[in-house]
């Protein structure tokens, strides 16, 4: 857990209870983020999907700013991050989990959830085939 | 969430290729903002908050993600490549317990919506056709590869479950105007006609090698963020 840095001010401390929340830690923070403060009033109603599978109502038709909090953007998505072989691959449990993309061609490509926690954002391109892949 | 949810997108919207930073909380859940119009994205159900693109109604699309264990995926894909680890960041990784019970108060102020039908940090298969929402609990199969048959949304699907592993996927069964009967046999899912499925809804082996089930929005997840985005999600056998 990162307290140190999470004591400083709200766009530090989101930062550090982004990173935190996947690990071990627990401890309640007591300091109450202003988040309804952060957002200006604005209008964002956006109609239900029509063409999309998934025609239920999204975050988009049911948002409520005073929910959001930002941080100001914490630069720890990894752009174009460097593969190797599985059997070179030192660090992983057996145990522990991964986040698996098929790509067009058949390849297979895991983004370790140990690495994922932190990063948050994996993108690039894997066959020329654009990806994003969020934990 | 943070934690324990990996969903998958095609960052192409429009024509448009979109690269993201993270921006802060939502429902308990990460969101992003767009390199380009600075839009704020849920990593959730890929849909706009605010900003720019949020009039228009942008969406990312959500395609497969395979979240199960290393020793299941690499038995699967030998030939597997891997994110590589990144000394400088050696600090920052750390090992993940998906599932794990708490929640910390900053996350909780984000939540619109809290249901105690099940714990906040249950592990369940977020499931989603056509509007309607389902969670399947993955502790409520045995502890192997499962396969669940269900219609959610006017659509027969496939719900792929190992909690062992963490794993769960769904796939529609509808293929070139069958139905397919899939289920497990000596630890892999199987249909009538012998044919051998992957994690990925490909069959690999048998008289349909070679032909890909249809993915059905799905992801594993933990209960408090499905419910805050889908308060009207189902819960499978209840």
């Amino acid at each position: 857990m990162v307290n140190g840095v999470g004591l400083l001010f709200g766009p530090l401390l989101t930062i550090a209870l982004t990173a935190a929340a996947c690990s071990s830690a627990t401890s309640q923070e007591q300091v109450a983020a202003d988040h309804a403060s952060e957002e200006e009033a604005g209008s964002t109603t956006v109609a239900p999907g029509d063409s999309n599978d998934d025609q239920g109502s999204t975050a988009a038709d049911t948002f409520d700013e005073d929910y959001l909090m930002l941080n100001g953007g914490a630069g720890t998505a990894i752009d174009d991050p460097a593969f190797i072989p599985a059997d070179e691959v030192s660090w992983l449990d057996d145990d522990d989990v991964v986040l698996g993309w098929v790509s067009d061609d058949g390849g297979a490509y895991a983004f370790p959830v140990m690495q994922m926690a932190y990063h948050h954002i994996a993108q690039g391109d894997i066959s020329g085939e654009p990806y994003l892949v969020t934990y | 969430m943070v934690c324990s949810s990996g969903v998958g997108f095609d960052p192409v919207v429009d024509g448009t290729r979109y690269r993201f930073d993270n921006a802060g909380l939502y429902n308990g859940l990460f969101v992003m903002a767009d390199r380009t119009t600075g839009s704020v994205w849920t990593h959730y159900d890929g849909t706009v908050l605010q900003g720019p693109l949020a009039e228009a109604g942008a969406r990312l699309e959500i395609v497969p993600l395979v979240h199960l264990t290393w020793e299941d995926w690499k038995a699967e894909y030998p030939d597997s490549r891997v994110m590589d680890w990144i000394d400088e960041f050696a600090q920052r990784y750390r090992e993940v317990d998906p599932g794990r019970p708490g929640l910390s108060e900053t996350f909780t102020e984000t939540i619109q919506n809290f249901d105690d039908r099940l714990a906040q940090n249950e592990l369940v298969l977020g499931v989603g056709v056509s509007g309607e929402y389902r969670a399947y609990v993955l502790a409520d199969q045995p502890a192997e590869l499962t396969v669940v048959h269900d219609i959610l949304g006017g659509e027969p699907i496939a719900v792929f479950i190992d909690p062992s592993s963490s794993f769960g996927i769904a796939y529609s069964t509808r293929l070139d105007g069958e139905t397919l009967e899939l289920f497990v046999s000596d630890g892999e899912v199987v249909d009538a006609s012998g044919s051998v499925w992957n994690s990925s809804g490909r069959a690999v082996s048998g008289p349909r090698a070679g032909s890909q089930l249809t993915f059905v929005t799905s992801f594993v997840t933990e209960w408090y963020g499905w419910v805050a985005y889908h308060p009207e999600t189902s819960i499978y056998g209840e």
